[in-house]
């Protein structure tokens, strides 16, 4: 009798800890599916409250080998100018090096400052260089930011 | 197993399940109205940009070519509240290329008339800037721009 209780104890307790080893287990696997849930919505929604307009191209030299991009931050959230892509007649233009053809930098920003995060409402200031004169033809720009873009064309 | 294993283990596991199943649920339901919100502040700003138009009408040069005055009517039905947070740019135009001659100049503003909320750029006012260049202007043609913080502009072709 001695016997078969203490084998219905161990059961027990091994059934316990097996269920408990499952319980948490399964909040392991739980917490993952809510960190994924509330990552997907924070991108959803910072590519919602992302908005940048591009208000003006301009050429800087009468060779039109560089020109200046103003864009508007007009959404809701800042964004950082590293996080940028530009893509220029559908190039791909490098970020701040020069070792490339073709390249751009922040060369202006209101208020100005070395902040490399762009507020709501502030303008700032894209220049890019190429290799030669661009030619007086119609050019493409989209400038994108994760799942964020916008286009614009000039002449 | 024992008689009170049994009643313990199932309870365990429905604890389990119960409070896992609340997690996911809550996070998802607080995950839709985060996106609920930024699409409502998404449209609202589709919306008032729609609703946003002005127009530059007339730019007038004093004190050499050091000054310029330049009339802005609000045309839309939008009003704005914060004036100053307007980009404001003046180009030249050679051979047809504009120029970036300056970026953003020295402007102050003031409405007419007061017809609305005093504090606000109203729908039927008038705003007139008067823009400090660094240096006095040449001849030529120039060209500016005036934009909102939304991006909505206008622009104004003239000759001096």
């Amino acid at each position: 009798m001695a016997g078969s209780e203490i084998s219905s104890l161990i059961l027990t307790i091994a059934a316990i800890t097996l269920a408990t080893i499952i319980t948490i287990s399964m909040f392991a696997v739980s917490i993952s599916i809510s960190n994924s849930i509330e990552r997907t919505a924070d991108n959803s929604s910072n590519s919602l409250l992302t908005d940048l307009t591009i208000i003006h191209v301009g050429y800087t030299n009468s060779s039109a080998s560089s020109f200046n991009i103003f864009v508007i931050n007009s959404g809701e959230i800042s964004v950082s100018v590293t996080d940028l892509v530009l893509l220029y007649d559908n190039n791909f233009i490098y970020y701040n090096d020069s070792s490339h053809s073709q390249y751009w930098i922040i060369s202006y920003k209101n208020p100005t400052n070395n902040s490399l995060s762009l507020d709501p409402n502030q303008l700032f200031e894209i220049t890019v260089f190429t290799s030669s004169n661009i030619g007086v033809r119609s050019h493409s720009l989209i400038l994108s930011i994760g799942s964020y873009s916008t286009s614009y064309s000039f002449s | 197993m024992s008689s009170i294993g049994t009643p313990l283990v199932v309870g365990i596991l429905l604890i389990g399940v119960v409070s896992n199943f609340t997690l996911i649920f809550n996070t998802s339901k607080s995950s839709d109205k985060l996106k609920e919100n930024a699409i409502s502040i998404k449209d609202s700003r589709e919306l008032r940009k729609l609703n946003s138009r002005f127009e530059i009408n007339n730019i007038t040069v004093f004190n050499n070519g050091t000054q310029l005055n330049m009339s802005v009517l609000n045309t839309g039905s939008t009003s704005f509240d914060q004036v100053s947070d307007f980009v404001l740019l003046s180009n030249m135009i050679n051979n047809n290329i504009i120029f970036n001659q300056t970026t953003e100049s020295n402007w102050t503003y003031s409405i007419t008339p007061r017809v609305l909320n005093p504090l606000f750029w109203d729908p039927g006012e008038n705003l007139s800037i008067r823009i400090t260049l660094n240096e006095s202007i040449q001849t030529g043609n120039y060209y500016i721009i005036f934009s909102s913080p939304l991006g909505v502009k206008d622009t104004y072709q003239w000759y001096y």
